[in-house]
Order: C-alpha cells, then structure tokens, then sequence
C-alpha cells in the first residue's frame, strides 16, 4: 500500500531538497558523531597510555597494504560518481559498469582487510593484546562493517533494485545518489582512520 | 543537474581522482620523514588528510553546490564533533601535569603519589590525588 | 488521490503496517506495558526498602545482588523502553504528520522497521530475567564500568545488546521526524505557525540524532572488553575508566532533555486549548527550545564533578549548567504567564498539564545545588538526585503523558474517556507521587546514598529519616492502585465508550490540523481527504469578531 508522499523525487523549493537527500545527511551527520567518538576515544587512550608507542611499532602495520586499500577505495568513489553520471546521461549500460566495478573494488578492499588481519592473530596481536590492536580492530572493523552495509545495498541496487531504472528513472537516479553520498561518506572516514591508524 | 552540467563534471571527478591518488602517494611518502616534532608530524599529517576529505565531501559529494539546510546540519554536527574532540585535549591537560618523580602511573585515571614532599598545597587545584 | 482497492493481509495491515498512526499505537501500546512493568520492579523494590529483615522481617524478600539487578532495570526500561518510546515513538509517529497537513511520515517503511527495532531491543531486555542461574544487569542504568564490565552472568551482555537495537530505533526514529517536519509541511504552515509541540519534536529529535552515537561507541568499547576482552576501560592495561563515563553522559544528558522537551510541546497544546487564548511568548518559547538542545551537548561532566577532574573543567561545566536553566525557566513561565487572562477549561488533560508546571518547577529547581559542585560533593550519589530527577519525569513527564492521552484518545478512537475516573486518577497520582518524591530530598540532605538494598540502615546518618522509607513505600503503593482508575477507564472506552465521530471530530474545540481537518480516527489512507492550506498561526483563540472562540488554522 504506498501513499504518495510529497517531494519523494522532486525537489521542495525552499529546501532544495528531496527526501532521501535530506534523510541520508542526517544520518552521516550520526555517523558523524560516532566516528569522532571513536576518534576521540583513540586520542584519550593514546595520551594516556606510555606504553602505546611500544606495541605500535611491534604491531608492524602493514601500509603498503593499507596504501592499497586507500587507493581501491577512493577508485571506488570515483566510479560511484561516474556510475550516477552515466545514469544522468540515461546509459544504463554504463551505469552497470562503473557500479560494477564499484563492487569489485569494494571486495577487494575486504579481502586486503581480511590477509591485514590474519596475519595480526598468525602473529598472537589480538584486540585483547593491548589498546593499540583493540583500537585498530574496533575502528577498522566498524569501517569495515560499514563496507559491507554499503556493498549490501550497491549491489541490490546493481541488480535487482535497477528495474525501477524502467518505471521511474528519476526516483532511481536519486536512489544512486543517496546511497552514492553515504559511500563516500565511508571513503571519507578511511581518509582520516589510515594515516591516524598506520602512519601517525 | 542539467545534462551539460554533468557532462563537463566527469572531467572534474577524474581530476579530483587523481588528486587523491598523489597526496595519498605523498601521505605516505612524508610518512618516512623525520620532522623532530609532534605537532608537525600530526598537524602535516592530519592537514593532507583534511585536504583529501576536502576533495572527496566538496566534489564526489557535491557539497559545493548544496543547499542551506545541508549546511546547517553539517554546521551543526561541526560544532558538536569538537566539542567531542575537544575534550581529550581539556582533559590531559586540566588533570594536572604528572611529572613528580614520586608518581606512580598505575593507570590512565589514577596518578598514585608516594613520599610526597610537605609543600603540599601549591598542588591544591587539580583534581590529581 | 487515488486509492488501490486490494485488501491488505492482517500482517500488512497490523503487524507490519506502515501507517505512521499504526505504528504510533504499537509504540504507544508496548510503551504502557514496559512503564507498568518498570513501575511493578520499583514497587518490589520499595517493599524490601520498607521492610526488610532490619525493620522485623524474619528475611529480605529479595537478596542485595537482585535489588540491584531490579534498580538497573527499573531505569533502563522506564527511560529507554517506556518514557521515550511513548513521547517520541507514540506522540511523536502519531501526531507530527497530522499537525502538519502530511499524508504520512516521510519515510513510512522506516519508521516500521523503527518499531521493530525498538521491540526487539525491548525482547532482548527482557529475556534477560530469564537467564538460568543469572540476573539481569545489575550495575545501575548507567552500567559503569569496571563494575559493569566484571559483573557476573551475561545479564550485562544482554542489556549492551538490547541498548544496540534501541539506538538504532531510534536513529532511524528521529531521521525521520526531521526529514517529515522540514519537508512536508503543508503550503503555509510556516515554521512561525508550526504548533510547539512540532517545535518540540524537531529539536529531540536533533537531540537523539546526534547524542546517541557517543553512547554506541561506549556500548561497543564494553561490549567488546566482556566479550573478548579488550582493554578500553581496564586501568591495569592502559585503559581509561572515565573514558565510559564521558561517552556515556555525553548522550545521557541530551537524553534527559529528550524526556522533557516533547512532555513540554504536550503540555503546552493542551494549556493552549483549555485557555482559549494564544500562549504567551510562543517565539520566546522555540528559541529558548532550540537554546536548551543546543546546550544540553555541553553540560554533560555536571554528572562527574566527583571523578576529580580538574577545576577548570567543573567551572566550565557549571557554569553551561547554570546557564542552561534559563531556557527551560522561560519555557515554564511563558507557560505560567499564558495562564493569566485566560478561560480556564479543567478537564482532564488540563490537570495534568496544570500540574506538570509546578511539579516540573521541583524538579528543575532542585537540580541547582546538583549543577553547582560545590553543593553537588556533599549531595551527589544521595537520594536527593533520585527525588531531583523523578520529580521531573514522574509528575512531570509521565503527567504530561497521561494529560496527552486524555487530550489525544477521542481522536485516534472516536471515543472519550471518562471524566469522574480521569479526575480520581489525577488528584491520587499528584498526591502519592510527592508522597515518594519529596522524602527522598530529605533522605539525600541526610546523605543517604543511592542504590543501598536496605535503604541506609547501615549509616548512622541515615538514622533519623529512615522512617521516610515506609511513607514513600506506601505513597508508591498507592499510587500503583490509583493508575487501577486510567487503566479501566482506558478499557472500558476503548470497548463501551460513547461518543459519535460523525458528529464531533473536534470535541476540545482546537485550532491545529490534527484536530481540524480528520476524522476521529484519521482515515487510514494518507490521513486527509483534501489537502490543507494553512492561513494563520497554531493558536488563534478568542479573535475579535469571531463567534466562535477559536480560529483553526486551515480555515479559509
């Protein structure tokens, strides 16, 4: 039963804004809140604790790998954008390559996470080993979390959720750029966690 | 957005690509380099950052060419997500400095003071016991 | 509008409706069960505090390890499954689109998937009195650590989990809300026409949006040191034991201006109607609204002034917390002065509201020797915080509630519940709450500490008003007995009542769309047959020239 709610696909004048639009800035503006909790959290632990520096040097964090998975991911938001441009340019076709190739690289990047952290428990570095591990898991395992929420929803918009390509083109264009801002969103927050994590 | 104004951002979006590969490239690289200081390690480090997260909201996001109330939450959101960040920084430093060599660091919260010498009350103000 | 004529399934249409009105009853009718569960707990707990071995028992009825578990409990669920479900979920999902001319929520399917959120928090809570051989959390509502993170049994894993799916609730809740409120609202309703009960929603929902997320990041931090054990708040390994405290307040303080703001947008509907004149200051009321959110995300370390944080860091937070009772003062006078010239209507809902201002007024006033540190060193961790904050969520949010329901049932049944009753209820509710409430100032002045399982009998200082503890035993008693009197009136209503809808869907006589322009109930099909305009402001009452002495909103 769906009611027709107002300003779902066109814009409300003095807003600006769809709905979606609107509702996925609100909730990054959360998401927002619970990265920087995170963050600040790191900082507190970090300051506060003279051995931190010891097991950071020990834990020997892989950055060619985590240079990799920087790289991958902000290839990953480029082909977003371009996924979103081909649909404003009604090519379909297009569309499913660069969202495609989206996909890949987002699995790639999980699959780089996934050698990254069995060689932490080959090595005996458990999150329980120090706060060092347990702050490197929490907040890349959250990131990583979030990798797999949008790989979830890319691709049900991939491939099943493109039909509404058909019957409501710009509904779908908007659901691309809706679900476009919250994987940037991730990208962005990988921007701040790899030189906070492997660098500083 | 109109289908022209697309078509000459697919140049933008490559560009900005491209930007984020090289000060990834450069993160790294300083990441070798010794600066002698704390500050300036961290406050390099995170500015490219800063600069990347930039490019990425301003262009992929579009964020350059939002509207007000977009504005106004991320404002807003700013202003609190320093507030949260705010608070270690007022926190290691309003505890008081612990640097009396008969302090025992047995934890983060807690500064245990052993011995401590009569002149007891110049260390009145902080909350350190 | 054209309407699709298959019949829904009895799953789609009550289980997992997207009717935002639906989902307003569910969240309504599921937070009444867990504030009565909730308020059953404390009545348990106010029988050991009463009479327990020491005052001639042959034993306690319950051991110390289990009034804790049932204190922990009493608060979670009174905050996180009653009182905020209930204002938000209930009041909030029902009203929002109808006050403003909307057809729904803007996104209908979300707010299903909020109830559920929140109903499977609220199974996971509750399973947790069902461990074999363990309690339930038991280390407080604030589940502190390290005594949260040690404590025994997987009863504190539960309440990290339940907490998990409550804060998504209620994330996807709020995105909501303000997505509705700034989006779709109909042509003319401004945001100087929109009812203060909007304005109210709007800026808790801010609240819930962005102070939960601090709370989410502690819940995991605990989680994780339970479960596979981490080091975030173990002092031995590096970790910080304050750091919990900080993440924690620095949701559950905005959460406390959660469970008031929205009781203030309630009340000040209902005085607005029962006066028939507009309410004074109403400007002054949403900036001071907005003021108050804004700054509940600062004064959160006013609940660790004893942790031993620095001076400059307890000025700093003294000093917002004083600031921060300026906005809620203006809201109550404004809503005091609205009172002068006006012709009083005391009906039901009206006492509530009526009595939610000086209650209220307790209660915020007894914060200020809590906000100041130095009072707060000899008054914190006493009795005298448990009376401060009761007395304004019980006969302050709770009684807001109640005056909502009164207020709101003839237009979400068709039917209006009975006045006698609703009279009893009120005047037995207001004299046993300050039977429990006002004691406890005295108890804490005393400096009886909280969460004690025999009500300070062991403290010498506690001698002289122990015998308070059977005086609120039994003003909770019979306070208990008294909500007897709402819950028949609710059912016999709800079953038997009389009243016709065709005739009457506007029995206060309001000026606001929820009231003017549906049906009692709204139609279940996008809410209105025609969609409104809006022309004035939300309280046009006793215009010049007007027979009538209200002016709705959407008329012409």
């Amino acid at each position: 039963m769906d009611i027709e709610i107002p300003y779902n696909v066109k814009e409300r004048e003095d807003t600006g804004l769809y709905n979606s639009k609107l509702g996925i800035w609100l909730f990054l503006a959360s998401e927002i809140m619970l990265f920087g909790a995170l963050f600040s959290s790191y900082i507190i632990l970090r300051t506060g604790d003279p051995h931190w520096m010891l097991h950071a040097k020990q834990a020997h964090l892989n950055i060619p790998l985590g240079t990799i998975n920087t790289a991958v991911l902000i290839l990953s938001s480029v082909t977003f954008v371009m996924s979103w441009v081909s649909l404003k340019l009604k090519d379909l076709d297009k569309f499913k390559m660069y969202m495609g190739i989206t996909l890949l690289c987002s699995v790639v990047f999980l699959v780089i996470k996934y050698f990254e952290y069995s060689a932490k428990f080959d090595a005996g570095h458990y999150p329980s080993t120090h706060n060092f591990y347990a702050v490197y898991f929490t907040m890349t395992g959250l990131h990583g979390l979030h990798i797999i929420g949008g790989i979830i929803v890319n691709a049900y918009l991939w491939l099943p959720g493109a039909k509404m390509w058909e019957t409501d083109p710009e509904r779908f264009t908007n659901r691309i750029e809706v679900a476009g801002l919250y994987w940037h969103f991730v990208d962005l927050v990988w921007i701040f966690l790899f030189p906070s994590i492997y660098l500083l | 957005m109109s289908d022209h104004n697309v078509q000459s951002h697919i140049k933008v979006y490559w560009n900005v690509f491209f930007t984020l590969i090289a000060f990834t490239a450069l993160t790294v690289g300083i990441s070798y380099y010794d600066f002698g200081s704390v500050f300036w390690t961290f406050f390099i480090g995170l500015s490219i950052a800063c600069i990347k997260g930039y490019a990425v909201a301003g262009y992929f996001m579009h964020l350059n060419d939002e509207r007000k109330p977009v504005y106004y939450i991320l404002a807003l959101s700013a202003v609190f997500l320093f507030v949260l960040l705010i608070l270690p920084i007022s926190w290691r430093t309003s505890a008081g400095s612990h640097s009396s060599e008969h302090e025992q660091y047995i934890g983060q919260d807690e500064y245990v003071i052993f011995n401590e010498p009569e002149h007891h009350d110049n260390h009145h103000e902080d909350g350190g016991h | 509008m054209t309407h699709d004529n298959h019949q829904e399934s009895f799953i789609r249409k009550y289980i997992f409706s997207t009717d935002h009105k639906w989902i307003g009853i569910q969240y309504g009718v599921t937070s009444m069960i867990f504030l009565l569960f909730g308020f059953a707990l404390m009545i348990i707990m106010r029988y050991q505090l009463a009479y327990n071995a020491n005052t001639g028992l042959e034993k306690d009825i319950i051991s110390p390890d289990m009034y804790n578990a049932l204190g922990a409990m009493h608060g979670t669920i009174m905050v996180f499954l009653g009182v905020v479900p209930m204002i938000v979920g209930a009041f909030g999902n029902y009203l929002v689109p109808l006050q403003i001319g909307a057809p729904d929520m803007a996104f209908p399917r979300l707010n299903m998937a909020s109830y559920w959120a929140y109903f499977i928090g609220g199974v996971v809570m509750l399973s947790s009195f069902f461990i074999p051989d363990a309690l339930p959390a038991h280390s407080g509502w604030t589940s502190y650590v390290p005594l949260a993170t040690l404590s025994s049994g997987p009863g504190q894993t539960f309440w990290l989990v339940g907490m998990i799916f409550l804060i998504t609730s209620s994330l996807l809740g709020s995105t909501n809300i303000l997505v509705t409120i700034i989006q779709l609202r109909v042509p003319g309703l401004t945001w100087m026409r929109l009812p203060f009960f909007i304005w109210a929603q709007l800026v808790t929902s801010f609240l819930l949006l962005l102070a939960f997320p601090p709370l989410e990041a502690a819940g995991i931090f605990q989680l994780l040191d339970r479960v596979i054990g981490t080091h975030f708040f173990d002092p031995y390994m590096g970790g910080s034991v304050l750091l919990y405290q900080h993440l924690f307040w620095f949701l559950a303080h905005p959460e406390v201006y959660v469970l008031i703001l929205p009781a203030m947008g309630i009340v000040a509907e209902i005085i607005a109607n029962n006066i028939r004149k507009p309410l004074w200051g109403y400007k002054l009321m949403v900036y001071s609204s907005i003021w108050l959110g804004f700054m509940s995300f600062i004064v959160w370390a006013h609940h660790m002034f004893l942790t031993g944080m620095g001076t400059t860091m307890s000025s700093f937070f003294m000093i917002t917390t004083m600031i921060i009772s300026v906005p809620s003062v203006i809201i109550l006078s404004a809503l005091l002065m609205s009172l002068w010239g006006g012709s009083i209507r005391f009906n039901t809902p009206m006492l509530f509201a009526l009595s939610f201002l000086p209650m209220f007024a307790i209660g915020g006033l007894t914060g200020l020797p809590l906000g100041l540190a130095t009072s707060d060193i000899h008054l914190h961790d006493t009795y005298y915080v448990i009376g401060h904050f009761h007395h304004v969520v019980a006969p302050g949010t709770i009684f807001a509630i109640f005056a909502g329901l009164y207020f709101w049932f003839p237009k979400i049944t068709g039917k209006a519940m009975n006045e006698p009753l609703g009279k009893i209820h009120f005047w037995g509710s207001l004299i046993c709450m300050n039977g429990i409430f006002l004691p406890m100032y005295l108890q804490g002045l005393a400096g009886v500490s909280r969460r004690l399982a025999n009500g300070g009998y062991d403290y010498a200082h506690a001698k002289d008003v122990l015998y308070l503890n059977e005086i609120m035993s039994i003003s909770a008693f019979l306070l208990f007995a008294f909500q007897l009197f709402f819950i028949v009136n609710f059912f016999w209503t709800l079953f038997r009542g009389r009243y016709d809808n065709e005739t009457d869907t506007n029995p206060w006589k309001s000026t606001t769309i929820e009231w003017t322009e549906t049906s009692s109930p709204p139609l279940g099909h996008g809410n209105f047959e025609v969609i409104p305009n809006v022309y004035r402001g939300p309280y046009e009452y006793s215009v010049e020239g007007r027979e009538e002495d209200y002016y709705p909103q959407t008329e012409e």
